[in-house]
């Protein structure tokens, strides 16, 4: 009887509820299609570090994977920041015990910005979680032709949903070329020049689509020109993807 | 009894792989006001800093209509006449995405396009009622 409860208590998984965000933060859920690993693969793009602990120094966190035994961060001398999970997320990884239980910090090969540790005559360094998109420029997308007029279009690629929005603007450029912010000129007819750029599942810089010969030809073609070349123009999807 | 027991196993199993929503947090606060040195005159982009997280939106003049600081859009359009672009309306690209939140109504669009990306950084740096509604409404419309 009690090897059967045993066994019944162990099947039933610890409750990992998702955790508040503090005053001042506003909550954002991960889409199923970004990934938390230490180290984001080849094919993966790394969309930047989360610290565990949300504090004066941090844009954003993820609360619900920090250690919740008493201690958030360690700190060096030196400045450098080690989150502490409450998960082992790598293979090895630092074990932080505390009076209350033990917490872990992520370790991938070689020198780095963080912590550098020595295992087994191997050099590691710490680091924080990674959010992982698993997005490439090499994979060939399908994409849908938006109508006539409108600004977003969407695409999907490896399962990955994708959002864009589009824009006419009297910014020249060419194919592969980005702009992080464009001139819209007062001037109507000058907005002859199509830009693209994605919005989700994360925000990339504007991409060159094409030039029009007329600004309200570029109104009305933009977003399907966007989705077209994104669908087909390797160097066009590469600025978009590259510059997340 | 065993049926009992075998049962109880099953409806455990049930919860052993699932897969709970990781909550990422973001440290935008409709009260907080921000601040640039930018006019944001004539662009896509305005940049402003909401307590030290540099935040930028994106102003787009369209034919869709709606009601200023209130009205949420997933998409919107532009008329073939483009002199019916009058709308202004803004959205969140960095730290996060949002949807589209209506700000202005221009007399013009020439008018739309000069003022577009200026009224986006103007609901952001400013502390009037309808700056904070603004903010409310674009922070309760992220993309996730």
């Amino acid at each position: 009887m009690r090897k059967i409860l045993c066994f019944i208590l162990s099947l039933i998984p610890i409750a990992t509820f998702a955790a508040t965000c503090p005053s001042g933060y506003i909550s954002v859920s991960t889409a199923s299609y970004i990934t938390l690993a230490a180290e984001c693969s080849s094919t993966q793009t790394d969309l930047g570090a989360l610290p565990s602990e949300c504090s004066d120094d941090s844009v954003d966190c993820v609360p619900d994977v920090a250690c919740s035994l008493g201690v958030g961060q360690l700190k060096s001398g030196a400045g450098h920041t080690v989150s502490l999970y409450a998960t082992k997320y790598t293979t090895p990884s630092l074990h932080i015990g505390t009076d209350d239980g033990t917490c872990y910090v992520n370790l991938v090969s070689g020198t780095g910005s963080g912590i550098n540790v020595t295992y087994n005559g191997t050099t590691y360094h710490t680091t924080e979680l990674h959010r992982c998109l698993n997005i490439s420029a090499s994979t060939t997308p399908t994409v849908s032709t938006p109508s006539n007029n409108t600004i977003n279009w969407t695409a999907t690629s490896a399962s990955t949903s994708i959002t864009g929005i589009s824009h006419c603007a009297s910014t020249s450029g060419s194919v592969g070329s980005t702009a992080t912010s464009l001139t819209i000129s007062t001037t109507l007819a000058n907005n002859l020049y199509c830009w693209c750029r994605i919005i989700r599942p994360t925000v990339s810089a504007w991409s060159f689509g094409a030039k029009y010969s007329a600004a309200t030809t570029c109104d009305t073609s933009c977003a399907a020109k966007c989705a077209s070349l994104f669908s087909s123009n390797g160097t066009f999807r590469s600025a978009l993807i590259n510059s997340m | 009894m065993r049926v009992f027991y075998v049962g109880i196993v099953v409806i455990s199993c049930l919860f052993c792989t699932g897969v709970f929503a990781t909550t990422r947090c973001v440290k935008l606060s409709a009260p907080t006001v921000c601040s640039t040195s930018a006019n944001c005159y004539n662009t896509s982009d305005c940049t402003v800093d909401c307590n030290g997280v540099s935040t930028t939106v994106v102003g787009r003049c369209a034919s869709t209509s709606g009601t200023a600081d209130k009205s949420v859009a997933t998409n919107i359009s532009t008329s073939t006449t483009n002199t019916n672009n009058i709308n202004c309306w803004c959205a969140l690209v960095s730290p996060v995405t949002s949807k589209w939140v209506m700000r202005y109504v221009y007399e013009s669009a020439g008018g739309c396009a000069y003022n577009c990306g200026r009224g986006c950084r103007n609901a952001m740096i400013f502390n009037n009622d309808m700056d904070v509604s603004f903010r409310t409404v674009l922070y309760n419309n992220i993309l996730e």
